[in-house]
């Protein structure tokens, strides 16, 4: 009798169904609300930054890994995909596409390949390139379109505050929560934004520490300093940055109470630097900080042992 | 509140659709007889070739502290004692037995009589048996039995008192691997003995609490439990939350005493002795029925037909490939569970005290392996605390220095976080490497 060839390898032999390109596809669905609102409010100009940075993204990540690298295609695992739909959410509609697409080198080809590529990067790399553009074009990246007003420019709910032309109070709950105001591409719409962090904690992708020590974060700085604290965490792509940037696997800390301590930092950095700092706006440069510390969080901030160490015993 | 340890684990699809009938597997004609069935030294053949043996004679003794007899599973002559491959691919020394026609059928006829008096209630009381616990273990000793649940680790040697005195025997019937049903059918089916074993090895150990902690998954075999159970003092049967590894020694203790064994400690250093209950079952049958440990149950599932998935009494020394089952495509044997079962090479392989299951899985398509996205996902099941992705990496970068002060001896190999990784990463592959030059 013929023995039959059996595979041989080491357990475990079950694996859990979820995949790494998963994770990123939940995230692509999460943020199709805030997807459609924008090209609802904002029609060409939105889809043009959108499909130039997404292409962007995957030309720059596919040219690398193949004539650089030396390697196969990473287009596959899909992160590329997600950074050049969060890039693009990131910036106005209606910013040149030239500079989408300088947005797009910079987020892919310094911040994630140069680092390593995926995994390896510090920085999240649609932020890198977000205020990349932000420091070198700060007129363009600051001009946004009003929504559905073709041509019409104004500034953001945050811009207007800190200039002193507008007190917070003034704007309405619903705008903000509809995305009927000023703001880059995603961030306009809180409502499709909370959708968006429904779905993701339903499939759970991801958990609601960060977001939610983001906005306490914020919060509490708020308070004290005696600012209103809805618009302030409506507004300002800070739910956007909660959501969907902070929680970037790759830069962000392994457990939760690491993720606790970074989310509280950032909204605290956030509120301290849209009230004192030159920008009116701080998402962005608050999660790039935390990014830097992360790794420090990670070192320091380890999950508690199932038990101590037995203590030396001293004959 | 469900009863269950607090860090970690994770909810792997059970697959628990074998029958829990317990079937005979007919006695080989020949058996190949491992003689290191159990963790330690391997026992010292005692038997030689040309001699003839007797089902249930001695044939390997004890080599050393922690070793454990070998019995033969059946009559015939010792072919030989030789070199072999065992069943994970390691060399080993074996004892072969050839029944013939006469031997065979007498053996036969000799376990249909034997395992009918088992299954009579009023036959094999050891409620007042009147053994001391030294004698007990010389017993348990005597017959050869090791832990039956995977870790086979000689049984008399964990009720061995030192230091501390055990208050709490826990019997682990959580089986929390997913498609065994080994022990859901042996509680089903012999719950009396079951208790009656769990009492003595209680004794032995000098507990006076005994705990029998059982999935949630199995409420058959808890009430079954429960009822047997009721006439004895000091005898609890608690039902514990599904999930894995609920039936790690050291998870166990924490969800029913809520104490925890610290790292580098031993079980027993918390005053809690755990055992399976198929090592209770067969205490049972060496203190009743001074029979040694040569049969054990075992479930033959995975992706075979459904009429197929059922539990065998199978002599230990069986070849695996004489077991009813239809291989599937590119299968792997898998001896235990899918967590931590160890794969066959062959399916001459025969069956031991420690195989708890053979489960045939038909491998897919490859999975592709990407790189760490670091989310955490092997840090949040690890049921130590530990943190995979970063052992793992010490793994592969030889850093043995940094795996040892991030605890890895502590890992217990559960897999949880090789499992949970969704970019497939090798993650316990690169941490028994760590875990092996770091000591
Ligand atoms: S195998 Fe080790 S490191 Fe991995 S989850 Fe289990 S105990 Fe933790
Ligand atoms: S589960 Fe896998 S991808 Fe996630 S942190 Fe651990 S090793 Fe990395």
């Amino acid at each position: 009798m013929e023995t039959p060839r059996l595979i041989f390898s080491t357990s475990p032999h079950d694996h859990t169904k979820r995949t790494t390109p998963g994770a990123m596809f939940h995230v692509l669905v999460a943020l199709l609300p805030a997807i459609a609102v924008s090209l609802w409010y904002f029609r060409l100009p939105a889809l043009g930054v959108l499909l130039v940075s997404v292409l962007s993204c995957l030309a720059v990540e596919w040219a690398v890994t193949r004539f650089m690298f030396k390697r196969p295609s990473t287009l596959a695992d899909g992160s590329a995909l997600l950074t050049g739909v969060l890039l693009a959410l990131n910036l106005p509609a209606g910013l040149p596409l030239w500079m989408t697409a300088a947005g797009a080198v910079i987020a892919i080809g310094v911040a994630k390949l140069a680092f390593g590529g995926l995994g390896c990067n510090v920085f999240n790399p649609a932020l890198v390139g977000r205020v990349f553009l932000l420091i070198s074009f700060p007129v363009a990246m600051t001009t946004f379109p009003v929504p559905l007003a073709d041509g019409v420019t104004g500034p953001t709910l945050l811009t207007s505050v800190k200039l002193g032309t507008m007190s917070p109070d003034e704007l309405g709950m619903m705008p903000l929560l509809s995305g009927d105001m000023g703001g880059s591409m995603g961030e306009v719409s809180a409502a499709a934004l909370l959708l968006g962090f429904a779905y993701l904690l339903c499939v759970r992708v991801i958990s609601w520490h960060i977001p939610v020590s983001i906005v306490a974060g914020l919060a509490v700085v708020d308070l004290i300093a005696g600012y209103p604290v809805i618009p302030d965490i409506l507004s300002g792509g800070l739910l956007l940055g909660a959501i969907f940037m902070a929680t970037d696997y790759v830069t962000s800390p392994m457990t939760r109470r690491g993720m606790l301590l970074y989310g509280v930092l950032i909204g605290m950095l956030t509120a301290v630097i849209r009230r004192w700092g030159a920008y009116p706006e701080g998402m962005s440069f608050s999660i790039l900080i935390m990014n830097g510390f992360t790794p420090l969080i990670n070192r320091y901030v380890r999950p508690s042992r199932f038990a101590p160490r037995r203590k030396e015993e001293t004959a | 509140m469900r009863l269950t340890f607090k860090k970690g684990g994770i909810h792997p699809a059970e697959n628990k659709t074998a029958s829990t009938r317990i079937e005979m597997q007919p006695l080989p004609m020949t058996v190949c007889v491992p003689l290191s069935q159990h963790i330690g030294a391997p026992a010292e053949p005692t038997a030689r070739r040309g001699d003839k043996v007797e089902r249930g004679q001695l044939i390997g003794r004890a080599a050393g502290t922690v070793s454990a007899n070998v019995h033969a599973p059946i009559s015939g002559t010792v072919a030989s004692v030789d070199n072999a491959v065992l069943a994970d691919g390691r060399p080993g020394r074996v004892v072969i037995i050839k029944a013939d026609e006469e031997s065979h059928a007498a053996d036969t006829a000799a376990r249909e009589e034997y395992w009918k008096k088992v299954a009579d209630s009023s036959f094999g009381d050891t409620s007042n048996d009147p053994h001391t616990p030294e004698e007990l273990r010389d017993m348990i000793l005597g017959a050869g039995i090791s832990g039956m649940g995977g870790a086979t680790f000689p049984t008399h040697v964990k009720l061995k008192t030192g230091a501390v005195k055990p208050d709490i025997m826990i019997i682990n019937g959580c089986e929390c691997e997913p498609y065994l049903m080994c022990d859901d059918a042996l509680m089903r089916n012999y719950a009396l003995r079951v208790v009656q074993g769990s009492q003595l090895l209680a004794r032995a150990a000098g507990a006076e609490k005994t705990i029998i902690a059982i999935e949630d998954n199995k409420p058959e075999a808890i009430d079954a439990m429960r009822k047997a159970a009721a006439a004895f003092d000091g005898m609890e049967v608690v039902a514990v939350k599904t999930k894995y590894p609920q039936g790690g020694e050291k998870q166990l203790i924490a969800a029913v005493t809520g104490r925890y064994v610290a790292s580098g400690a031993l079980p027993i250093s918390t005053g809690v002795v755990v055992d399976n209950v198929a090592t209770a079952f067969a205490v049972w049958q060496a203190v009743a029925t001074s029979t040694p440990l040569i049969e054990r149950v075992i479930t033959v599932t995975g992706d075979i037909p459904a009429p197929e998935r059922k539990n065998y009494l199978t002599a230990t020394g069986t070849p695996l490939s004489e077991l009813p089952f239809t291989l599937p495509e590119n299968a792997k044997a898998i001896l235990g569970g899918p967590m931590m079962g160890r794969c066959a090479v062959n399916l001459d392989a025969p069956v031991t005290k420690g195989t708890s299951g053979l489960l045939l899985k038909s491998t897919g398509a490859k999975r592709t392996v990407y790189p760490c996205i670091r989310c955490g996902a092997c840090v949040d099941v690890c049921p130590m605390g530990l943190e995979p992705y970063l052992l793992a990496t010490y793994g592969r970068l030889h850093r043995w220095d940094d795996a040892r002060q991030a605890d890895v001896a502590d890992c217990l190999e559960c897999g949880s976080c090789s499992y949970a990784c969704p970019s497939n990463r090798p993650i316990l592959d690169f941490i028994r490497i760590a875990k092996k030059r770091s000591r």
